[in-house]
């Protein structure tokens, strides 16, 4: 009889070694959740965001049991990390009960927020029922730049506080951001803003196209140029050994499936309205969970939409670089209305950063 | 001191078990469990062990059950390996003395 122990392993560890012990199995080890596409800011890049009044898209979010059940049926089919975005998750009244719900189904859960509805009260229960991490978009080191991106005034301020309710209760955030023209000169007063608090900080440098209507204004309308982007990239600390690392890891051609992620292998995407998808930009076709079982969503109709073919020749097919290219098939159709198609802005990009980063 | 394999023990519900891809785990929920950074992996006696600790079997049940399960186990080793595997859930907060 072997001995019977009890090794404590961090997350990240843990992961490595679930990673192993799946090996080529499809298990939906992690899954993003939106309680809502609502959202009480109104940033104007957010590939997905309606008004919190909207009543329309409230009445077709899933209810409270509705989530129990699918809860339910994710930790059956294996997940393990489970990840509540939305819109603001935050918006919706029952919040607490999902969240208390997925704990207890032994989910490591972490929260995708603006932070600007994070009261002491909530910090107080995060505090009791601790996230494996809440990840805060910051757009700005100024309410200037902050509000003028989020539409709202004081949102600024409230984003602050919320930090300043977790930091003082030791929960684990890390803060993110998106860079954009409006944002751009700030970048760095938000990074060093991070690092003051310690707190792990991360860019997107990519706005996406929207996946609902917004704000009225065409997200992309926002990007940085494709030379801003690298010349980001080249101020940062490790920027070239890791684009140089990355490349000598991953350097190939796609295979012969049009998704090459772990969407659909490792991870899936639930939507306000019940409806699975591979990802979060992946809509072109969904499952309804309201209608079928996950279980059947990810085991069939999952597993026919990863692995669809190619159907045609497109430049991307051949291109061995898309480690450093930010397309996918979802990306392209929300671009182009077409998966198989080239996205020129982020192939523009992968084309400098080997220019600029590689030997 | 009373013989430790009377005790009886429940399992705390503010650690949940998983089992995934074959893992067996340990998941930490709530502020007064262990290391809330941490999960914990169980090896399958360590499995076995948590799913006879259901309140109702002492550990001398447990024991005479792991002996049936694990022949040629020797009886003292397995007590020992038992108590000490059930000190380490108790410290984490895994599990309560009823």
């Amino acid at each position: 009889m072997d001995c019977p122990s009890i090794p404590d392993l961090n997350y990240s560890d843990f992961g490595k070694q679930l990673g192993e012990a799946v090996g080529n199995r499809r298990i939906p080890l992690s899954a993003m959740i939106e309680l809502t596409e609502r959202c009480n800011l109104r940033c104007q890049h957010c590939y997905i965001s309606t008004s919190a009044m909207d009543a329309d898209a409230k009445s077709k979010e899933l209810s409270t049991e509705q989530w129990y059940r699918i809860l339910d049926e994710l930790a059956e089919e294996g997940t393990l990390w489970l990840r509540i975005s939305g819109g603001e998750p935050l918006l919706r009244p029952d919040f607490r009960d999902i969240y208390v719900y997925a704990k207890s189904k032994g989910f490591l859960v972490s929260l995708f927020t603006n932070a600007t509805l994070i009261t002491p009260a909530l910090a107080d229960f995060l505090h009791e029922w601790p996230p494996e991490n809440v990840a805060i978009t910051l757009y700005g080191a100024t309410a200037e730049t902050y509000e003028r991106i989020t539409g709202i005034p004081g949102s600024f301020q409230r984003c602050r506080r919320g930090i300043d309710l977790l930091r003082e209760r030791g929960i684990p955030f890390k803060l993110r951001t998106v860079v954009m023209t409006l944002n751009l000169d700030e970048y760095w007063s938000i990074r060093a803003y991070a690092e003051e608090i310690g707190a792990d900080f991360a860019h997107d440098p990519v706005v996406r196209p929207a996946v609902t209507d917004g704000v009225g204004r065409n997200p992309v309308d926002l990007r940085i140029t494709p030379e801003q982007v690298v010349e980001l990239e080249k101020a940062l600390p490790m920027a070239e050994e890791e684009w140089q690392r990355l490349a000598r890891d991953y350097w190939s051609k796609p295979g012969d499936t049009l998704y090459n992620c772990g969407a659909g292998l490792r991870s899936l995407h639930i939507a306000a309205d019940g409806m699975l998808y591979l990802c979060a930009m992946s809509r072109e076709r969904g499952y309804s969970l309201i209608d079928g079982s996950l279980r059947e969503g990810w085991r069939e109709f999952l597993y026919e939409v990863r692995y669809q073919p190619f159907t045609k020749e497109f430049a991307c097919r051949d291109c061995e670089m898309s480690v450093l290219c930010a397309r996918c098939p979802a990306f392209a159709a929300l671009e182009n209305g077409d998966p198989e198609s080239v996205v020129e802005y982020v192939c523009q990009i992968a084309h400098l950063r080997a220019e600029t980063f590689l030997p | 001191m009373s013989d430790p394999l009377g005790r009886r023990y429940q399992r705390d519900p503010s650690i949940v078990y998983r089992e995934i891809a074959g893992e067996a785990i340990l998941v930490p929920i709530r502020r007064r469990t262990g290391d809330l950074e941490s999960i914990y992996t169980l090896n399958p006696v360590g499995a076995r062990i948590w799913h006879f600790l259901d309140g109702d079997r002492t550990l001398g049940d447990i024991k005479a059950r792991l002996l049936l399960e694990f022949e040629g186990a020797e009886p003292e080793q397995v007590e020992a390996d038992l108590c000490e595997f059930v000190d380490q859930l108790v410290q984490v907060g895994g599990l309560v003395e009823i």
